[in-house]
């Protein structure tokens, strides 16, 4: 008998403006998908199911449940509350209708008033709340007409029965959860799903009275035998011994508790760790590959600097003499100017001086030159190096020289003749441009050599960046957070393989040691058990006490037995289930065809592992393929049990951020496990197309196991208040 | 098949109790619960899963017990 939801409608709640009618989504019997963006109201529907069952939402900000009573103003449509007049009021609500096997159908409605008293909408204190009395209708599928259902316990039946209590959390099924839900590291955690599925905490009570009726019969047998014969000194010995005996076993005991606590306590973090560690290890390798880049571009980044420092100085470095470029023309009117205006000083100078001796004022070279250390040399040589002639002393020659030598006292001697005499300065430019202008020819093939450079150099420091940025962009795309941020991918490696060993180290010393001596201990017990067995039967007591201890110690025995037996079957028949899904699950990807192995531990604890061809287990791995096995035994404990639970599945697909091939096997695996499923999806998504949905939406439009499809929309780029979501139905 | 006769089929099943007891297989595939019962520890066991499923306690069980063994 399975329970269909029919349809969900909301009334103002969250972006769900409107009333029910606005706001309906009718479901059918299979695979219903609704496709929403982010913000398009996926969460909404989880937090409908959690107002129904728990009176609770999931506040979407702090990621934590919250009471209904403290969430109105969150939970109401804010287009409503801006259209509620101050003293008006508005209802919000939601209304899920559902059959369960074929002659009734039920309505359930959960809803508040608010009425609005203040000016600031989003201000709490603005609103009056009343949560209105569940309203729970019934009728039989013949008829129309709902009947009100005013009998507490059935309403709370009828909620109920919408998805059983011990089964909800494999029923609703949001992200993250799924990690929540199976939890292999908790010895309660596969116990709670084999203790739902099978009857394994009878067993349990049965042993345990089983065990306490076995120590009273063996109690009331001594005193019986004590009354009959207290000389019976091995009697006494045995029972002794096996006092004794017991004691070590309560200590081996002990010690086994203490290891199994180590043993849980290295596995829960190392399976805490299991689908950090694959990432982390990913992304020490690219840590590992960032580090020398980042070198690299520093040590670039530090040549280009030098390197347009250097460009200043090639400016008026002489060996590049940049700064001269374009004034290749100017030489020549220099050239022309100097010697026009030297001509004409000469010609002022001459006014006053030539006409006594013009040969002391023609010289055509530089102010200056040659220098006096030139001349001082060319004197003591007798030769005029300018010339190249001899210049004996006494001739006019050597006396030119000498006199070349004394010019600044002449100088000095000089009468001004014009007001500002540039002759110098113009002589100074000559010789200090000659190192410039001789270098004409190669400024322009320099200038485009250091441009080649900087292009260059650019070129590989923008390589380097877009490098970093994309091996960066890896990395960061390896999510470790959510878990503990600050935790580096190191620790998380060296922590992942401390816990491995640890598990090791305690494995070995449970199964090689502390096991097998308890099980010695309890060989030893038994015999001493025996013979008491056997000693009571020589003696002269009522049979009835012998009988009484026997028949209890065996069915004590045999009902530990059938525990074990009902609960590894259940793993068993879990592991083969958990192993069919998976395969679904997986059949898009290209993972290597490996298998999941459920192992017992000695605490009870089971050991999930995936092991290859090969027959290793896989550590590590990414946290979809975590994500998938652990839904894989989600799945197993609903199929496991199929002919018991018959109830929707509610997902915001837990899996489609890892990959189309995952999302495309998880609605093939989920038509074969849930009656019906409602699966809330983004990926499927595509803004820019008709139907608002990808090609893989469109294959499962076509897929006859899809029985509905709706797309959600939000207005873009609205505001908070205008934000409403409204529904298309396109199956 | 009611879970109480499930669950006594499945503790008398053990091989060493049908061994031990002369139980016969086919025998334990009918177990019930209620009684005539034919063995001893058949009755021990129903009376236990019966009185358990009645909420009674084991101080309140052990006599019942006792009683079938006369003593």
């Amino acid at each position: 008998m399975a329970s269909i939801i029919n349809s969900i409608a909301f009334e103002n709640f969250f972006n769900y403006y409107g009333d029910y009618e606005d706001n309906k989504y009718e479901l059918d019997e299979g695979i219903n998908i609704i496709v929403a963006d982010n913000g398009a109201g996926k969460s909404k529907f989880f937090n409908a199911f959690l107002w129904l069952f728990y009176d609770q939402i999931l506040d979407s900000d702090t990621k934590k449940k919250i009471n209904i009573r403290n969430a109105g103003v969150k939970i109401l449509s804010d287009k409503a509350k801006n259209e509620t007049p101050k003293g008006s009021y508005v209802k919000c609500g939601v209304m899920i209708e559902y059959t369960s096997g074929t002659r009734y159908k039920y309505q359930i409605i959960k809803s508040f008033t608010a009425t609005r008293i203040g000016e600031q909408i989003t201000d709490e204190n603005s609103w009056q709340f009343v949560i209105n009395e569940i309203e729970v209708n019934k009728t039989e599928l013949v008829l129309h007409r709902y009947k009100p259902v005013y009998d507490e316990d059935e309403k709370t039946r009828i909620i109920n029965g919408l998805i059983m209590k011990a089964f909800r959390k494999y029923s609703f099924l949001q992200g993250e959860e799924v990690d929540d839900i199976i939890d292999f590291s908790k010895k309660e955690s596969i116990e709670e799903a084999v203790e739902n599925l099978t009857d394994i905490k009878k067993y349990e009570q049965i042993h345990e009275l089983l065990d306490e009726f076995k120590n009273k019969a063996f109690k009331d047998l001594q005193k019986q035998l004590k009354a009959n014969n207290a000389q019976n000194e091995r009697f006494d010995t045995a029972v002794e011994e096996k006092e004794k005996n017991e004691q070590q076993i309560d200590q081996e005991k002990i010690k086994l508790k203490q290891w199994t606590d180590t043993l849980n306590f290295a596995e829960e973090e190392k399976n805490e760790l299991d689908k950090l560690y694959a990432n982390a290890e990913k992304r020490k390798e690219l840590d590992d590959k960032l580090k020398p880049l980042r070198k690299r571009l520093r040590d670039k980044q530090e040549e280009f600097e030098t390197f347009l420092d250097r460009i200043n100085n090639r400016f008026f470095d002489g060996n590049f003499a940049w700064i001269a470029m374009g004034f290749e023309e100017e030489v020549q009117k220099f050239r022309a100017l100097n010697e026009h205006y030297i001509e004409k000083r000469y010609e002022k100078k001459a006014l006053k001086n030539v006409e006594e001796n013009p040969n002391e004022y023609f010289h055509f070279l530089p102010e200056n030159s040659p220098d006096s250390v030139s001349l001082q040399n060319m004197i003591d040589d007798e030769h005029c190096y300018v010339c190249n002639r001899e210049a004996k002393e006494g001739s006019p020659e050597y006396n030119n020289l000498i006199k070349l030598k004394n010019r600044t006292k002449d100088n000095q001697s000089q009468k001004p003749f014009v007001k500002n005499d540039l002759k110098n300065f113009f002589g100074d430019l000559q010789i200090n441009a000659q190192t410039f202008y001789n270098k004409f020819d190669g400024i322009r093939e320099s200038i485009i050599k250091t441009k080649e450079k900087e292009v260059e150099l650019k070129d590989s420091i923008e390589k380097l960046k877009s490098k970093i940025k994309s091996v960066d962009e890896d990395r960061n795309s390896i999510m470790i957070a959510g878990h503990d941020a600050e935790q580096s991918a190191r620790d998380i490696i060296n922590n992942y393989t401390g816990a491995v060993r640890r598990m090791e180290n305690a494995n070995s010393k449970i199964n090689d040691i502390i096991i097998p001596k308890i099980n010695k201990l309890k060989q030893d017990l038994k015999a001493i058990n025996d013979e008491i067995k056997s000693l009571n039967k020589s003696n002269d007591i009522p049979n009835g006490f012998n009988e009484n201890y026997e028949v209890l110690s065996d069915l004590e025995e045999a009902s530990q037995k059938a525990k074990d037996r009902v609960f590894d079957g259940m793993i068993s028949l879990l592991e083969k289930h958990a192993n069919i899904h998976f395969k679904n699950l997986i059949k898009n990807n290209d993972l290597s065809g490996g298998i999941l192995k459920f192992e017992k531990n000695p605490n009870g604890s089971i050991n999930f592992n995936y092991i290859d061809s090969k027959g290793n287990s896989v550590y590590g791995s990414s946290e979809g393929f975590q994500r998938m096995k652990k839904f894989s035994v989600v799945m197993a404990i609903i199929s496991a049990n199929n002919a018991e639970y018959n109830y929707p599945l509610l997902a915001d697909a837990p899996i489609s951020a890892f990959g189309e091939g995952f999302t495309e096997g998880f609605f093939e695996a989920i038509g074969d496990v849930f009656p019906q499923s409602i699966v809330l999806v983004k990926e499927l998504f595509k803004q820019d197309d008709e139907l608002k949905i990808n090609e893989l939406g469109k294959r499962l439009l076509k897929d006859p196991k899809v029985k509905t499809m709706y797309v959600n929309h939000v207005p873009e780029n609205a505001e908070q208040i205008d934000i409403v979501t409204t529904q298309t139905k396109l199956k | 098949m009611s879970k109480r006769n499930e669950i006594i089929r499945e503790i008398l099943s053990d091989e060493e109790i049908v061994q031990k007891y002369k139980l016969k297989k086919d025998d334990i595939k009918n177990l019930t619960t209620s009684g005539p019962y034919q063995d001893k520890i058949v009755e021990i066991l129903a009376t236990i899963i019966n009185e358990n499923d009645n909420n009674r306690t084991a101080r309140q069980i052990y006599p019942i017990l006792k009683n079938i063994h006369k003593i």
